[in-house]
């Protein structure tokens, strides 16, 4: 195992009040293996990310739980061994491209950055691994010298994720990486990180809030509503018979490319507001089957045929 | 509109904290020079264009703040300065709004060549050193309080001008200047009843920044000689009279009005700094 | 478009600023209520006299022939003649004080920036804690600092009880290094005269450390929160989860992105610094631009005032061109 994930809780503390942006999350994640994490803005989706690097901007914190990957506590690590992990081990790749390079450095020199500020080799070698990556993800050793804003925003992703590998982690964990991209460079992307985990045997974790999206990569996917993980299962058993009403939910708007009309069906409601969240269920407001004891408990987490699901619809 | 509301404001300056506790210890230095400047026959134990004893004599009971170089009592000096100059600021900054608030307005609100030609124009004056520029028509102009008033109004123009105009061009976007234009609202009262009161709070905290800065301008204008003519008390001008006794150990003609001109700056910019802080987050956004 | 045609477009940009200028400097110095005959020679000279002086200067032209005349001596490089000291060209008599200025200004912008560095970067780090409470007091309370106040009591710790550092001028008589290009630390340097160097900074530390401590609250401000804002953005976030050292994200990332926008405002803080340096240069008997003016002022020297004020303008100008210059260089997404 790669990566385990216990009960974790990530909590804001904001002036409003506490936010509990994560709470009781655990899963486990395989090498090589590729685990989709969805859910809408604000389901604390990107919080999780964030908290498996132990990178959770103040004033948020991980109250409780561990993250272990290969055995070791992130949770407990120094500043100085979290350091050692960020980039070698665990790498990550944000939403926005745009963003997320340093503009006043050129992209090679930023690549080169990163792999020597984990291995002791000369400049020299460093650039020409830069220079190899950069190839591997479809881009030109002629951009090497290029600033940031000089690409377009696939290329720059491209860069993000030439900078993810340049260390051979063993993770890698995508937070919403197409989002800021047309469809066509979305595919392409998503071609990039199911070659990488062919080819060098990586672990993703992949943020997002499209499910399609989700379905057609990940081997698993976690579902995830207001700070809970409702539901964790094969992707293939997910479509097939979601046992969580919010993923049901979640499938039905999935716009059917067969279908003739092109209907966008959202789900009815709006996300709580987690500085106040609902009693009991925090999706029994928009719950269609919403019973009376939603209304009253949180539902516990139970193991159906193997899946994990959060909901009382499948008793205590 | 908004009305004005102490309780509410006493409450936001607790809240505020670091912020609240600045605009208070400015508003309070600042109202201690006016006192000094309204009272100043009430306060000050002599004439202070008279020689009332030896030069540079030490503080000593009968001269609090010691005499300056021909043998007038310093304190007495002080206070009736701060009359000198806070005369000066308020007509420099009365002119320099008059003209600069009216223009930024018709600016912003106009828009076109007109806009483009008085920008050009406000920014090349708000480029150039704001004190050479205060000298130079100082210099033009001869010594007085009206023509000090003068020189600085001109310098602090183009301040007042850019803040209005960038307030109205934000304002002027923004949707409740729409939806009256479509109600048929006429451009006056647009202006007036829409864009100004928003505009006023930013005044109010450029307003106290920008005196904090005319202070010390005013001062330095008065220390190179260029301000109103002796023997009107006047901070900088006095210092710059003490100026060649000073490194002789002989610190008091100098000492005191140099503090009144850094604690009147001061008392203006902390007022200014806890304004934008805690109106900042009330009103204006 | 190319850096080239954007650096030709800002320079035919800076046309107007300096006509606009020039002009403003027209209107002080001619059309200002106030005879400027009347101002140099006083109300008790003859007519006659008067009305010969205004024929020497120009004055008895109408006055759109005055400002064509002004502008077209200016476009020849014609600053006129000094009215005293035997009519040198005004423009000598700059480039003799000038340099002065110069080394002043460049002494007081390294202090105020290597301050505002240090005391912005503090703030900005730990933002909303206690030192940021504290720098933030530091920049209000320097900026309101009067300069000749802080210069003559720097002047009677340092030079008066310590002996450390001299109270006045640019170096000791006799010291003065051969004129290459006026700055006389430059200037030490180059003809490698080790005793003039040190005695020129001697002369310099006071005066710089004055101008530049009342200036540096500015960028005290600038700085943190300009590094505040970088600090937030998702790059940061980025280097941090690619395991780069604080160090060096705050260093080699997060400072050169929160200086960029900084140096757009170089141009406003070096007018400051010229403004500042006309009190700390009298305070300090700098025998600079400041102290000539206020000299000339007093004579009543009215052609000498106007092309020093002619030439401040020009300098603005200049100085904001370079700067916008610069920033597009160090920029990389600026190319207009």
């Amino acid at each position: 195992m790669l990566l385990e994930v216990k009960d974790l809780h990530v909590y804001y503390y904001t002036k409003r009040g506490v936010v509990r942006a994560v709470e009781g999350v655990s899963f486990q994640l395989d090498h090589a293996e590729i685990m989709g994490i969805v859910g809408e803005s604000g389901s604390g989706k990107s919080t999780l990310g964030l908290a498996i690097m132990n990178l959770v901007p103040s004033p948020g914190r991980i109250v409780k739980g561990s993250i272990r990957l290969e055995g070791k506590d992130l949770t407990k690590m120094s500043e100085k061994e979290l350091r050692k992990v960020r980039g070698k081990e665990v790498a990550m790749v944000f939403q926005d491209p745009m963003t997320s390079l340093d503009p006043l450095m050129r992209i090679g020199d930023q690549i080169v950055e990163t792999i020597l500020a984990h291995e002791d080799l000369s400049k020299e070698e460093a650039r020409k691994r830069a220079l190899e990556l950069l190839e591997e993800v479809g881009i030109s050793k002629d951009r090497f010298n290029d600033y940031p804003h000089q690409l377009s925003g696939g290329m720059r992703q491209r860069v993000m994720i030439a900078m993810a590998v340049s260390l051979n982690p063993k993770l890698i964990i995508a937070d919403e990486p197409t989002t800021a991209l047309d469809v066509i460079v979305q595919d392409q992307i998503m071609e990039l990180f199911s070659k990488l985990r062919d080819e060098f045997g990586v672990a993703i974790i992949l943020i997002s809030h499209d499910l399609a999206l989700e379905l057609e990569v990940s081997d698993k996917i976690g579902v995830m509503y207001a700070g809970w993980l409702v539901e964790l299962s094969s992707s293939g058993e997910l479509a097939e018979n979601p046992l969580n009403p919010y993923t049901r939910e979640l499938l039905k708007a999935i716009p059917n490319v067969e279908l003739e009309e092109q209907k966008l069906v959202s789900i009815p409601g709006s996300p709580p507001d987690l500085h106040d969240p609902p009693h009991g269920c925090r999706f029994h407001p928009r719950c269609p089957d919403a019973m009376q004891v939603c209304y009253r408990e949180e539902p516990p987490t139970k193991v159906v045929d193997g899946r994990l699901v959060k909901c009382w619809l499948y008793g205590r | 509109m908004r009305t004005f509301n102490f309780s509410r404001l006493l409450n936001s300056v607790r809240e505020a904290g670091l912020d609240g506790y600045m605009m208070v210890i400015g508003i309070i230095i600042i109202s201690v020079v006016l006192i000094m400047a309204v009272f100043a026959e009430f306060i000050a134990p002599y004439d202070p264009i008279k020689t009332v004893g030896m030069p540079v004599t030490p503080p000593s009971p009968e001269f609090p703040w010691g005499t300056d170089t021909i043998g007038r009592d310093v304190f007495s000096r002080v206070v009736y300065g701060s009359r000198t100059i806070m005369i000066v600021i308020l007509m420099s900054t009365a002119l320099s709004m008059a003209v600069g608030i009216p223009l930024g307005l018709l600016s912003g609100y106009v828009g076109g060549l007109l806009d483009r030609t008085l920008s050009l124009i406000m920014d090349s004056i708000y480029a150039f050193p704001g004190l050479i520029l205060a000298i130079a028509v100082a210099a033009m102009l001869g010594p007085g309080i009206y023509n000090t008033s003068i020189s600085l109004a001109v310098v602090y123009i183009p301040t007042y001008f850019r803040m209005v105009r960038g307030q109205v061009l934000s304002l002027r976007e923004q949707l409740f200047v729409e939806a009256a234009r479509a109600l048929g609202a006429t451009d006056l009262r647009i202006l007036r009843k829409y864009i100004f009161p928003n505009v006023f709070f930013i005044i109010a905290v450029v307003f106290s920044l920008n005196v904090a800065d005319a202070i010390l301008t005013e001062a330095g204008l008065s220390f190179l000689g260029l301000s109103v003519s002796a023997p009107t008390p006047d901070w900088g001008f006095d210092l710059k009279n003490g100026q060649r006794y000073f490194l002789s150990g002989k610190w008091w003609p100098v000492v005191f009005p140099g503090i009144m001109i850094i604690l009147l700056a001061l008392g203006f910019g902390l007022l200014g700094e806890g304004l934008n802080k805690i109106l900042g987050q009330k009103e204006v956004r | 478009m190319s850096l080239r045609a954007y650096i030709i477009a800002r320079i035919l940009m800076t046309i107007p600023m300096i006509l606009i200028l020039l002009t403003l400097v027209f209107l002080v110095m001619r059309v200002l209520p106030g005879n400027p005959v009347i101002a140099i020679v006083g109300m008790k000279a003859s007519p006659e006299y008067i009305k010969k002086l205004e024929h020497q200067l120009g004055l008895d032209k109408p006055l759109w022939q005055q400002y064509i005349d002004y502008l077209a001596d200016l476009l020849r490089g014609d600053l006129g003649k000094s009215m005293i000291w035997g009519k040198r060209p005004v423009i000598q008599e700059i480039m003799d004080h000038f340099p002065a200025t110069l080394e002043l200004t460049i002494g007081g912008f390294l202090v105020s920036v290597l301050l505002g560095l240090a005391t912005g970067m503090v703030a900005g780090i730990r933002s909303g804690g206690k030192l940021d409470a504290s720098m933030r007091i530091y920049s209000i309370v320097v900026y309101s600092l009067f300069i000749p106040l802080l210069g003559m009591m720097l002047q009677l710790v340092f030079g008066v009880w310590l002996h450390l550092l001299p109270v006045g001028g640019r170096i000791d008589p006799g010291l003065e290094p051969p004129t290459i290009t006026g700055l006389y630390v430059l200037d030490s340097i180059l003809s490698l005269k080790m005793d003039s160097l040190a005695n020129s900074l001697a002369h310099l530390a006071l005066p710089s450390f004055t101008l530049g401590l009342v200036l540096s609250g500015i960028y005290t401000r600038l700085v943190r929160s300009s590094l505040i804002e970088v600090l937030g953005q998702d790059f940061i976030r980025a280097c941090k989860a690619r395991g780069l050292l604080g160090r060096s994200i705050l260093f080699k990332h997060a400072l050169k992105n929160a200086l960029i926008p900084i140096l757009t405002m170089m141009g406003l803080q070096f007018a400051l610094l010229l403004a500042g340096a006309v009190l700390t240069e009298t305070t300090f008997s700098w025998p600079g631009m400041g102290t000539f003016l206020v000299e000339r002022i007093t004579y009543r020297d009215f052609t000498t005032i106007q092309g020093s004020i002619v030439f401040y303008a020009l300098f603005v100008a200049l100085v904001s061109l370079v700067v916008d210059l610069v920033y597009a260089y160090i920029d990389p997404r600026i190319r207009y």
